[in-house]
């Protein structure tokens, strides 16, 4: 793993900034957080050390978030900055003063996972050492054993993968085939292919997806010509998400597949 | 005089106004052809000067050519063949055609100070009555036949009393579109928020997560981001409802969500589809001890999006749903009347909504939208 983030929390509700830099603070990604009540203090915090990420209210009192964030962008190598804010309005503003995230209040833990995951891929290239997305395509088809024979799965044709124990079953419209690899490694090999993990044990190729079904319990399965996939419900925004970025793509365009 | 409304009335009366003031052989004996030139230009003129007076007889600053009231007197003055032709509010200078009379300044004080009419020479102040009151005065200066000044004075009145009524009317549908669109029922607030607070201590984690749902449910209630949104933004609404209506009502709700994703980006009006959710569980659902089901579903078919929801409920006469959407129902079918009102507005009148029901039999709303429409951004 990289270093880890040195993060500044900026609040002027302090219950808000509270569980701001509770959520940070039990984050993987985060050494330090460091919270401040207002604009003028973060300031002064931010001139006095360096931080990797600011995660900022925008409605303060005195100097909001938005003026904080055009002083901060003036700096030579400004920290990464993320606003915290119960207002979509706010968002285009927001990017306009480059922040690279934007979160809705109340809090997601999963929203601040991944505006922290973005930060610790922007603000810390991959070092050579860490396996960075394949260059070789080398899971572009995966080798089974069928019948005492090697065949090949092409990758395209696989609908989704399910982890079952050191074995992933890879599901395609003919049938499914067991390899033995675990399931994180297919989705480091994959995730740059439109497959996205849904559930602990489910990686899933977006494309495939021809409805998403949410039954009594609120439980979410999304529903392929290969089978139905379980959604955990923290990976269900995210699956929504990229269905919505495919479908204006127009991935969908014939309707599914 | 009896006209009341439609504009066709109103054009008839002013033909009559418009013969009034001829004298000249020639223009009667026109006036005994049928259909002939000379009236469709009174017509003609009468709608342009009734167009003229919708906002009323305050001149709107600015170029004097370009003010309405300004417009509609040198109209009438040259349709009456008057030698001038004043229009005044209650205060301020009248909007003039033609040279203005030396008598004016003294006539038009004195019908706003009386509301009687008055006269000197060949200047005459008629007050404009709508309603039984002095809206403003008509000044007329020439050779015009008697009765002509009181006549197009009522005319005037007319025009000015159905221009008030049409932005009445705009206004009214305007708020009303607004207020239905801000509705959220503090029926459902109360009790997610005593459902949330009854799980702070036994499941601190869903209170958390009902929490953000509650947020999301209210953000996308009182949103004030244009008028559009996608199918994706509000099915996320709906899926925030959904799991407050989970939470208060238990096993009664039972609730299935399907959507094809390639409707997704579809955009359509903010709250077109979240109202119709609420409205089937409240009355499929929330009234029955037993509880019931609600279905809803998104699908694409050819250049069409498809919305279905569909509850078990005790459903309704299909008499009282044509109601409703006749906008004659009121109470509990609020949700449906205003949905499918905004629909017809934004798409057309063939995009209303279709209810298919019976008593006893549940109720199936059914929505189609186009799915590309230029024009509409989300």
């Amino acid at each position: 793993m990289t270093e880890r983030l040195r993060v500044l929390a900026v609040d002027d509700v302090a219950p808000a900034l509270a569980e701001l830099t509770r959520l940070l603070a039990a984050s993987p990604w985060v050494r330090e957080v460091v919270p401040a009540g207002d604009a003028l203090s973060a300031l002064k915090l931010i001139k006095d050390a360096r931080f990797d990420a600011v995660f900022l209210d925008i409605a303060m009192p005195g100097m909001d978030g938005l003026e904080l964030a055009a002083l901060l962008a003036r700096m030579t190598d400004p920290p990464e900055l993320v606003f915290v804010t119960a207002f979509e309005e706010h968002a285009v503003s927001a990017y306009g003063v480059g922040a690279l995230d934007y979160l809705l209040k109340p809090l997601a833990a999963e929203r601040l996972e991944a505006a922290l995951t973005r930060i610790v891929r922007v603000a810390r290239p991959v070092e050579p050492a860490q396996a960075p997305p394949p260059v070789v395509d080398e899971l572009a088809a995966v080798s089974v054993e069928l019948g005492g024979r090697t065949r090949y799965v092409r990758r395209a044709d696989v609908r989704f993968a399910e982890a079952q124990g050191d074995y992933v079953r890879l599901h395609t419209r003919g049938g499914s085939h067991l390899v033995r690899m675990p399931i994180s490694r297919l989705e480091e090999h994959w995730a740059a292919f439109g497959y996205v993990r849904v559930h602990r044990s489910f990686l899933l190729a977006v494309q495939s997806v021809q409805e998403l079904r949410s039954d009594a319990s609120g439980g979410v399965l999304a529903h392929t010509d290969a089978g139905d996939v379980p959604v955990s419900r923290r990976h269900a925004r995210e699956l929504r998400d990229r269905l919505l970025e495919a479908a204006t793509r127009g991935d969908f365009a014939g309707g599914g597949r | 005089m009896s006209f009341d409304h439609g504009s066709d009335d109103a054009e008839v009366h002013l033909g009559a106004v418009g013969a009034l003031k001829v004298s000249s052989v020639a223009t009667q004996r026109r006036l005994f052809r049928r259909s002939s030139p000379d009236a469709t230009a009174v017509l003609a003129a009468g709608s342009a000067i009734a167009a003229d007076l919708r906002g009323g007889l305050a001149p709107r600053g600015g170029d004097l050519g370009a003010d309405p009231v300004g417009r509609a007197a040198r109209r009438l003055r040259s349709l009456l063949g008057a030698d001038a032709v004043g229009l005044a509010d209650l205060h301020g200078e009248p909007a003039w055609a033609g040279r203005v009379p030396a008598e004016a300044a003294d006539l038009l004080e004195q019908v706003r100070r009386d509301g009687h009419r008055a006269a000197a020479g060949a200047v005459v102040a008629q007050p404009i009555l709508v309603r039984g009151e002095t809206a403003g005065v008509l000044v007329l200066s020439g050779d015009l036949g008697r009765g002509v000044g009181r006549r197009t004075a009522e005319w005037v009145a007319e025009a000015l009393e159905r221009g008030r009524l049409e932005a009445s009317a705009e206004a009214a549908a305007r708020a009303e579109l607004r207020a239905l669109r801000a509705e959220i029922s503090p029926h459902f607030v109360y009790n997610a928020l005593t459902t949330i607070g009854s799980f702070v201590d036994s499941d601190p984690e869903r209170a958390r997560d009902l929490i953000l749902d509650f947020a999301e449910y209210i953000r996308h209630s009182v949103a004030r981001r244009g008028d559009y949104t996608t199918l994706a933004g509000e099915f996320r609404a709906v899926e925030a409802y959904l799991a407050l209506a989970r939470a208060v009502l238990g096993d009664r709700l039972r609730v299935q969500v399907r959507i094809a994703p390639e409707v997704l980006p579809v955009a359509l009006p903010f709250l077109a589809l979240q109202p119709l959710v609420e409205n089937a569980v409240q009355h499929g659902v929330e009234r029955r001890e037993e509880g019931g089901s609600v279905q809803v579903s998104g699908e694409a078919q050819g250049s069409e999006c498809v919305i279905a929801i569909e509850d078990d409920g005790p459903g309704m006469d299909p008499e009282h749903a044509r109601a409703l959407l006749a906008g004659a129902g009121g109470g509990g079918g609020l949700a449906l009347t205003n949905v499918d009102r905004r629909l017809r507005a934004v798409y057309g009148p063939q995009y209303g909504l279709v209810i298919e029901t019976a008593l006893g039999e549940g109720t199936r709303v059914v929505m189609r939208v186009p799915r590309f429409q230029t024009g509409v951004v989300a």
